[in-house]
């Protein structure tokens, strides 16, 4: 199985929201479609699930043109919806045989997903009765009651308590381990960086970095410095050429130029034998990048 | 394929719909009203009408033998005949009415007795005045005051009797013989052809323009109520983001095409249960009382009733299986036409509060076709149905809806005629269906700002 996007393109009257999107994903697991809000990930999810239409590109699943509504394809879209005044158990039921499933196996997939979710209670109760959490999580069922072989994400975890984001990331995980392709948007970067190995990262509706996040980070080295001693050590900093970036109370943080000035600046600490708490050089966090790549965009909102 | 899914979508967007307490609220609410207006056109009349007038029987000798109800309430008439006809009211004992003949003398005492008289009796004074070839005769009747005894209805009841007794003794005193008597009375019928069928007499065009009326007022209110219904279900649809949820799993053609046929069962639902419950009523009540009289399940002395009734009759004979099931198609197709306009409103907007706003157009175009099949009988009386209005209201697709079923029903429309019409809402309804299958699946997702109609004819274009 495979997804191919190629040169994907939407417009908005004069607007581009989606400028020569490209990306494959060749082997199951998270795939992570980032960017500022307004960047475009959503307008291009609803493109690749062909529910909006593209002026040029194309998306295959599997070398054919993918057509939602044959395939196994589950969705949680990042503007929740419910039916607010219908029984929820019965909007499951409807989901799910429209997604082609009969009765039987829905109500099987319904039992699981619900005991799964510990969503059980609510069988009964409308849509308006329920939290926002249980909300999401009635959704996060309704996407995967059909057991579907490609699902698509939109900010899982947006407005979860720490409790049920950690139910939602063990399930993401089962369906990495089930072989899944799944593609996931988020502002989480922790979240990013805990599934995904390949990530697209957009900005007004321009690809402004994509790949493999390991080789990225690589690409970047590590020239994060984070320093805690006992005493001042930015005069030390100063002789090596550092300038601080940020103060926390974890320390002082220095973006180097190469790992050698990193080292000259552990020699000196080590010379002056000040005592040392914490001594940090690693690469760029997905924040950082993401923050380096699109942060400098007034424009962005 | 485009539509695959709809069934699914239509079978639950009609579960849920006929379960929702709005829908349960306004079919009872509505069968309450029809209810309400059975019963009391059937029992006010005859909650409202005056105590019968019953009198006792005798045989000959004077022996009470029963009770019978008198046809007039009048029970006693004074008479000051001054007719020179000499006038038999000996005919009045038949009536159940005492009559007492007086003199001129004896008038004013008798007059004042009447009028403060708690009996139903009265006094009549039959004059002849004029001179020569300007003879004419005059019937004064005079009533007691209070209306509880007798009312000025009862006396010119009685003073009609009394005015064809003197027709029919003033023809007789100069020799006429009751053959020749007859010959004058003979009635003179008469109507007016056209192309070898008769025109219709007014009380006919009248039927014809109520149950073209009735039907177009009915028709509006299911098909403009049932199209809101659509529009309103698409928009909290798309307001609620459940939209994008079942475009996953189907096309956005099969979600209108199973909402409107959804709403298209609801609106048939709603009128077997509602239809259903209002004819058993009718059927129940209607033997007891002046329905009953009107549609002739029951027999009326009432001669204009009795016209009516008959007027009624004709008209409805005239409705066979064909006439009915056109009804059902027009219903169908114009419910069809007006679901899909208001469906593709409902997806031109974001926000469920903007519905009613973005309905209005459509209010105001449903309003107007309403009334052009409203008004084409007040057009088209004396012409057969077939005025310039007339026309206009059954070829455009705004009022054919309306207008049709009426026409047809009533026998205004020949069935060629009939078919042509019921065509070209048809063919209307095509080529609106595909006007929407293109823009639909565009605007469906939109957000924002309302999408005007020149946008969507853009889209047409593109597409």
């Amino acid at each position: 199985m495979s997804l191919r996007v190629e040169n994907v393109r939407k417009k908005y009257g004069d607007y581009f929201a989606v400028k020569e999107l490209s990306f494959n994903i060749d082997k199951p697991g998270v795939f992570a479609l980032l960017g500022t809000n307004g960047a475009g990930k959503t307008t291009a999810i609803r493109v690749i699930l062909g529910m909006l239409a593209k002026e040029s590109g194309a998306v295959t699943w599997n070398n054919k043109p993918l057509v939602v509504t044959d395939e196994k394809v589950g969705y949680l879209a990042e503007e929740r919806g419910l039916y607010p005044k219908y029984n929820i158990i019965e909007q499951m039921y409807y989901f799910a045989e429209l997604k082609g499933m009969n009765r039987k196996d829905a109500g099987v997939s319904i039992d699981y997903w619900f005991g799964r979710l510990k969503i059980d209670e609510y069988r009964k109760k409308r849509a308006d009765q329920l939290s926002k959490g249980n909300q999401q999580k009635i959704q996060l069922a309704a996407a995967l009651i059909s057991n579907p072989d490609l699902l698509i994400l939109d900010e899982p975890l947006s407005g979860l308590d720490p409790v049920n984001s950690d139910l939602f990331k063990s399930i993401i995980r089962e369906q990495i381990e089930k072989d899944k392709f799944i593609i996931m948007s988020s502002h989480q970067m922790p979240t990013v960086e805990e599934f995904c190995e390949n990530i697209v990262i957009m900005n007004r509706g321009d690809v402004v970095l994509q790949g493999n996040l390991n080789e990225i980070k690589k690409g970047y080295g590590r020239i994060n410095l984070s320093v805690k001693a006992d005493t001042n050590i930015l005069p030390l900093a100063k002789e090596c050429g550092l300038e601080p970036i940020s103060h926390t109370p974890n320390g002082i943080c220095f973006k180097t130029q190469n790992e050698q000035q990193g080292q000259e600046l552990l020699k000196k600490i080590v010379e002056s034998q000040i005592t040392l708490v914490k001594f940090e050089l690693r690469e760029p966090s997905l924040h950082e990048i993401f923050v380096e790549k699109v942060g400098g965009d007034e424009n962005a909102d | 394929m485009q539509t695959k899914g709809w069934s699914r979508v239509m079978k639950f967007t009609y579960i849920q719909t006929i379960k929702s307490k709005p829908f349960i609220a306004s079919c009872v609410v509505t069968l309450v009203v029809f209810v309400l207006m059975i019963m009391g056109s059937n029992f006010l009349p005859a909650l409202l009408a005056e105590p019968e007038n019953t009198v006792t029987v005798t045989d000959d000798e004077g022996n009470i033998i029963g009770e019978e109800i008198a046809m007039f309430k009048i029970n006693k008439v004074y008479i000051l005949d001054n007719s020179e006809l000499n006038l038999d009211f000996e005919f009045l004992k038949e009536l159940h009415i005492e009559h007492e003949y007086i003199t001129q003398s004896q008038t004013s005492v008798i007059l004042d007795k009447v009028t403060q008289s708690t009996e139903a009796e009265v006094m009549a004074v039959i004059e002849k005045g004029g001179e020569g070839n300007n003879i004419y005769y005059e019937i004064t009747m005079s009533r007691p005051q209070s209306l509880e005894v007798i009312k000025s209805d009862d006396c010119w009841e009685l003073i009609n009797v009394f005015n064809s007794l003197l027709y029919h003794t003033k023809l007789t005193s100069t020799g006429i013989t009751e053959e020749e008597l007859a010959l004058i009375n003979a009635p003179v019928l008469f109507k007016v052809m056209v192309d070898g069928e008769e025109v219709k007499g007014i009380i006919a065009e009248m039927v014809g323009s109520f149950i073209i009326m009735i039907t177009s007022i009915a028709l509006f209110i299911l098909i403009f109520t049932y199209a809101q219904m659509t529009a309103q279900a698409i928009a909290t649809e798309k307001s609620s983001r459940v939209m994008e949820l079942l475009l996953t799993s189907v096309k956005p053609l099969a979600v209108i095409i199973g909402k409107v046929l959804a709403m298209a069962l609801v609106a048939l639902t709603s009128i077997i249960a509602v239809g259903g419950l209002t004819v058993i009523v009718f059927i129940v009540t209607s033997p007891m009382g002046a329905l009953g009289e009107v549609f002739g399940i029951i027999e009326t002395e009432d001669a204009a009733i009795q016209e009516l009734s008959a007027e009624l009759s004709n008209s409805f004979n005239g409705i066979g299986a064909l006439e009915i099931i056109a009804v059902i198609v027009i219903f169908i197709l114009g419910f069809l036409f007006y679901s899909l306009i208001a469906g593709l409103i409902g997806a031109t907007i974001s926000r469920i509060e903007d519905l009613q706003t973005a309905l209005q157009p459509l209010m105001l175009v449903s309003v107007f076709g309403f009334y052009l099949s409203y008004i084409t009988p007040l057009f088209s009386l004396g012409e057969g149905g077939g005025g310039f209005i007339a026309k206009l209201s059954y070829y455009l697709p705004i009022s054919s809806p309306y207008a049709l079923p009426g026409a047809i029903l009533s026998g205004d429309m020949s069935g060629g005629e009939a078919f042509l019409a019921i065509g070209f809402l048809a063919l209307c309804l095509v080529l609106f269906a595909i006007f929407v299958a293109k823009v639909y699946e565009h605007i469906i997702l939109h957000n924002g700002d309302r999408i005007k109609l020149k946008d969507m004819i853009k889209m047409v274009k593109k597409s």
